[in-house]
């Protein structure tokens, strides 16, 4: 059985801590909840996609006050267009909408969002997004354009709003972990031979290994991070 | 050798005869990066269809090939709208019978200009998006019967470094071209199997408005070259347009999936 870091009694990174989870639609989500409660954090979830700037400031809000404060905001948003397979010339322009500029919007909206309860507090963010976002993958072109946009907005933002004290950071799980679905999808073999396993042996489970990753980004030891991505898929993809 | 004569146009760095043959179409093509790309291209040998959102604006970059002994017609598309893609691949195909090269260069306009995060708002960021990435969707889906029956389809977009590091002012462009990097890989994977190569180019050019910008502002032109190592930003033509076309011919036919910069030394970290 894998050990949480929080299992050891000096290790709850977020005692204390606010969290919201913004990951409307992905079961993932309510995974990494339960991970940041078992790190100390009071964690509410947003699980209503927002449909302008206007709905997120109002959900965010909310959550903040329900959780008393927002220091760590845990987000992703991939539409149900967006998680779905088929080849790029199958794809109508409603649906290629739908999977990119809805899931987009939606990143956009809850990240302005982030920035009004975090502006004057500093704070951080993660954003998650499939690992395989790296390498591509044949019949999910929106979801990878998608995802890689997210990586980019998150850099951005970092850029943009770390004088203010916020760090925005990006973690790429195991496509399987990021949404049951991508399981069946064609998800392209790693460049060694034969069907080896990733490099631990396995795809990092998402409330206890993920988690633990996504609470250390949130808490004090790592106030110098911001920026960068972490891909935590046992190996799969190492960037280069 | 000096860095002016290391952009001088010679025989033997135009690509002559690289792209005998092959059929190009060429999006945002009436200025800028996409005119130099059209050059180079139509000097390399191909034909090319120089496209703009108004065919008028093409023109120049038209007479400027037929000036050379180049072949090209202007053809009017925005990028955004699928029908006005799909008819303007339809009219290269019909006159030259064949298409082996797309470019998707055609950005917004406003693509370029600083805005805060917190106030981009859903029509900044569907106005750049319908150009960027619809244009890259409606691209692909009209060129790929074409491609996949010419045997050596090269379908190219044109990325930028911001989406790379990620620009702090411009987070809806960096956002858009860093989703362009998505797209690429995925679609080398999509389309390897038809022989047809994806790539994409990050580019760092000095267009027509940059250079009337640092013409006025010589210190920021200072403090900007001094980012690049080979100490000074790119010519359209023959930095940009060279490597696209280096990357269509038979000499790169093995590469796809790749985010290329060509920016004079600007972006290493990848």
């Amino acid at each position: 059985m894998v050990q949480g870091i929080a299992q050891h009694a000096d290790a709850a990174l977020l005692a204390g801590r606010c969290a919201i989870v913004a990951m409307p639609g992905l079961p993932l989500g309510r995974a990494l909840a339960r991970g940041l409660r078992r790190h100390g954090a009071r964690v509410v979830e947003v699980n209503v996609a927002p449909s302008s700037c206007a709905d997120a400031e109002k959900a965010m809000g909310h959550a903040a006050r329900e959780a008393g404060g927002a220091d760590l905001v845990v987000h992703a948003a991939a539409t149900p267009a967006a998680l779905a397979a088929r080849p790029l010339e199958a794809l109508s322009g409603e649906q290629w909408h739908a999977a990119v500029h809805r899931s987009m919007l939606a990143s956009l909206y809850f990240l302005q969002g982030v920035y009004r309860e975090q502006h004057e507090t500093g704070g951080a963010t993660v954003l998650v997004g499939p690992s395989v976002a790296l390498v591509g993958v044949a019949g999910l072109v929106p979801l990878i354009t998608l995802a890689e946009a997210q990586r980019t907005l998150v850099k951005s933002a970092a850029r943009q709003w770390g004088r203010h004290g916020m760090r925005l950071n990006w973690v790429g799980v195991g496509a399987q972990r990021y949404a049951a679905s991508l399981a069946g999808a064609a998800l392209p073999p790693t460049p060694e031979l034969g069907p080896p396993p990733p490099a631990l042996g396995r795809v990092p489970d998402a409330e206890v290994e993920v988690a633990d990753v996504i609470a250390w980004l949130g808490s004090d030891g790592a106030r110098g991070v911001t920026g960068a991505s972490f891909n935590l898929d046992g190996g799969d993809w190492m960037v280069p | 050798m000096s860095r002016t004569s290391q952009t001088t146009t010679t025989t033997t760095t135009t690509g002559a005869g690289l792209l005998d043959g092959r059929v190009a179409f060429v999006t945002g093509a009436g200025a800028g990066i996409g005119r130099g790309i059209a050059l180079a291209l139509a000097a390399a040998g191909a034909r090319v269809a120089v496209t703009g959102r108004r065919a008028s604006t093409c023109d120049d970059t038209v007479a400027q090939i037929a000036a050379e002994g180049g072949t090209a017609f202007a053809l009017e598309a925005d990028v955004g709208d699928r029908a006005a893609v799909h008819r303007a691949v339809e009219a290269a195909v019909d006159r030259w019978g064949r298409l082996d090269i797309v470019v998707q260069n055609a950005n917004a306009g406003d693509s370029a200009h600083p805005i805060a995060l917190e106030d981009v708002s859903e029509e900044d960021w569907l106005r750049q998006a319908r150009v960027a990435w619809d244009g890259n969707l409606h691209c692909a889906q009209a060129a790929l019967p074409h491609l996949r029956a010419g045997g050596c389809g090269r379908f190219i977009v044109l990325g930028s470094a911001f989406g790379l590091h990620g620009a702090a002012m411009n987070p809806v462009y960096s956002a858009l071209k860093g989703g362009d990097r998505g797209f690429v890989k995925s679609l080398a994977r999509e389309w390897g199997p038809h022989g047809i190569s994806v790539n994409a180019i990050e580019p760092a050019a000095a267009t027509e408005p940059t250079q009337v910008f640092f013409a006025q502002n010589p210190a920021v032109r200072d403090a900007y070259l001094r980012l690049f190592p080979l100490g000074r930003m790119g010519a359209p033509r023959e930095d940009i347009g060279r490597a696209v076309v280096a990357l269509c011919s038979d000499l790169m036919g093995y590469v796809s999936g790749q985010n290329l910069p060509v920016d004079g030394g600007l972006y290493t970290a990848l």
